[in-house]
């Protein structure tokens, strides 16, 4: 499947899919059967639209088709009798489901949009639920909320087919029989759960902007869905400070993707091509940090302050000091081993190498994880210490699992064990 | 809906108490069992004794074994559970918030198989 007609019709799906299985969920309550009552629309939209065209509303047309195969479902399923005379009974107060006796316009009188960004926001807050793991949350996010098929999702996070399905049944079976509700959280819930939404969209992109293991630094497809769910929530969520931070934040990391990378090298952000960087989206994004942190009052949220420093950080001249006072902030809120080592690399670059190791000292890494191995490396490295600093870089290079990122770390121990080569 | 709350406690952070400590934390536990009450959704509770009185009983083979003690040495332990109703997960999990067990140990919250 590649064709023209294809490669619309996957863009038309994409763009709808969200929007059909939250209202489906809603209609239903129930998300296993929203999600195959959507799957099988989408797949009669690849037999049906190649043939006959893209229908004028293929949003509509996907709603209708899926409402309809849930109710044929149900009714050859005796059990739920009563749940079928109520949905009936819906479709019938809502016009739009079933006018379909105009063949040249089945859909006039439709008007999903009324209700799509509830329904949707419901599907996002149901999808981060915090009762449910975090490896469930994200799988459970790229089925749910950006359509990917457990074959994709597995593709992107490394991981086995098998093993995607399996955690999606078990969240959508905790879904459905801890009686968790499909719901937007009451107003006073929602820094935390909102905190949640946001985490498994940065989760989403961090993994695709720097693959935890294999050939490429980058996968791009990763970091496309995780901005495609930040402008999701940023339409639904227009005033929250920490979603325009969080989306101020991706647009202006995801900007500088092609300068990351020469051939098969890794390029750190003080040596990049400025001239490859994506100067639109850095202007939205700065766009975005500015009227984040204008909102956020005097107290700045984690994602604020993330994206307020990427923001300095695409300055000519970044105010170091400056960049150091957010990192302290962010630190205050979210001590995380990853926050402090960024705090320290700050402190380095604005005070220096000897400064940023005692910002290190008593930061402990998250077991696997090899970038404060090469922060303590090249510190020390800079203050003259190579014996130790060839140590720490060697179990770096142990420790890492990305081939792009290994390579630029070995080239950095021979530029040290061989001085001048 | 209905739910069991079940808290699992480290018998010994709760044998570490002060006296008036350990006191304050069983009144803590009776007012948390009262509000249950009073706002209408408590459908049972009971304490249970300590797990060192547990006996544990398996079939083999048409075999009975029994084992003095738990079926599993953990350092939390099974001691007390609540049954609520409540129309979905997130109230429950407001309430298990305020059980003082939460301090001492967790509370693990799960919903009933309601039968026909």
């Amino acid at each position: 499947m590649s064709g023209p007609v294809d490669v619309a019709v996957e863009q038309v799906y994409r763009a709808e899919w969200p929007t059909l299985v939250a209202s489906l969920a809603r209609w239903t309550g129930d998300l296993d059967r929203a999600e195959d009552a959507a799957a099988e629309a989408v797949a009669r939209a690849f037999e049906t639209w190649p043939r006959d065209g893209v229908p004028t509303r293929p949003g509509a047309w996907l709603q209708t088709t899926a409402r309809r195969g849930i109710l044929d479902r149900l009714r050859r399923d005796r059990v739920a009798v009563d749940k079928l005379a109520t949905l009936a009974g819906e479709l019938r107060d809502e016009p739009a489901a079933d006018s379909v006796s105009d063949p040249d316009d089945p859909f006039g009188a439709v008007r999903w949009s009324d209700t799509a960004a509830e329904d949707l926001l419901r599907l996002v807050f149901t999808c981060c639920h915090p009762a449910l793991a975090a490896s469930a949350q994200v799988p459970l996010a790229l089925r749910l909320l950006c359509g990917l098929t457990a074959a994709e999702t597995a593709r992107l996070l490394l991981t086995t087919e098998s093993t995607v399905a399996q955690r999606l049944v078990r969240a959508k079976r905790k879904i459905r029989d801890a009686g968790m509700v499909l719901d937007i959280p009451p107003r006073a819930a929602w820094p935390d759960r909102l905190d949640a939404v946001l985490t498994v969209i940065g989760l989403v992109f961090t993994e695709g902007h720097t693959a935890v293991e294999g050939p490429g630094l980058v996968r791009p497809a990763l970091c496309d869905e995780a901005l495609r769910l930040a402008a999701l929530l940023r339409g639904l969520l227009p005033d929250e400070p920490e979603v325009l931070g969080l989306s101020a934040l991706l647009l202006l990391t995801d900007a500088r993707r092609d300068a990351r990378t020469d051939g098969d090298g890794l390029v750190l952000l003080a040596d990049q091509d400025r001239t490859r960087w994506r100067w639109d989206d850095i202007g939205r994004g700065l766009d975005l940090a500015t009227r984040a942190l204008r909102r956020s009052g005097d107290r700045p949220g984690r994602w604020v302050l993330q994206a307020v420093i990427a923001a300095l950080q695409v300055q000519p001249a970044p105010d170091r000091e400056a960049i150091v006072t957010l990192y302290d902030r962010l630190a205050d809120r979210t001590p995380s081993s990853a926050v402090l080592a960024n705090r320290a690399a700050a402190i380095a670059l604005a005070r220096g190498p000897a400064a940023g190791l005692a910002a290190l000292d008593g930061v402990r890494a998250a077991p696997g994880d090899h970038r404060l191995l090469v922060l303590r490396a090249e510190l020390t490295a800079e203050l003259g210490r190579r014996t130790e600093a060839r140590q720490l870089m060697h179990d770096a290079v142990r420790a890492v699992r990305n081939d792009v990122e290994r390579r630029h770390l070995q080239r950095r121990l021979d530029t040290w064990t061989h001085p001048g080569a | 809906m209905r739910y069991i709350l079940m808290s699992h406690v480290d018998e010994s952070a709760l044998a570490g108490l002060a006296p008036e400590e350990f006191q304050a934390t069983i009144e803590r536990f009776v007012a948390f069992t009262q509000a249950l009450a009073e706002s209408g959704v408590l459908r049972g509770a009971e304490q249970l004794q300590s797990p060192d009185t547990a006996t544990t009983v398996r079939s083999r083979q048409g075999e009975v074994l029994l084992t003095d003690g738990p079926y599993a040495e953990l350092s939390e332990s099974f001691g007390g559970f609540w049954i609520v109703e409540a129309a979905d997960l997130d109230t429950v999990l407001k309430y298990a918030a305020d059980c003082p067990a939460t301090d001492f140990g967790s509370v693990e919250v799960r919903s009933l198989v309601e039968l026909g």
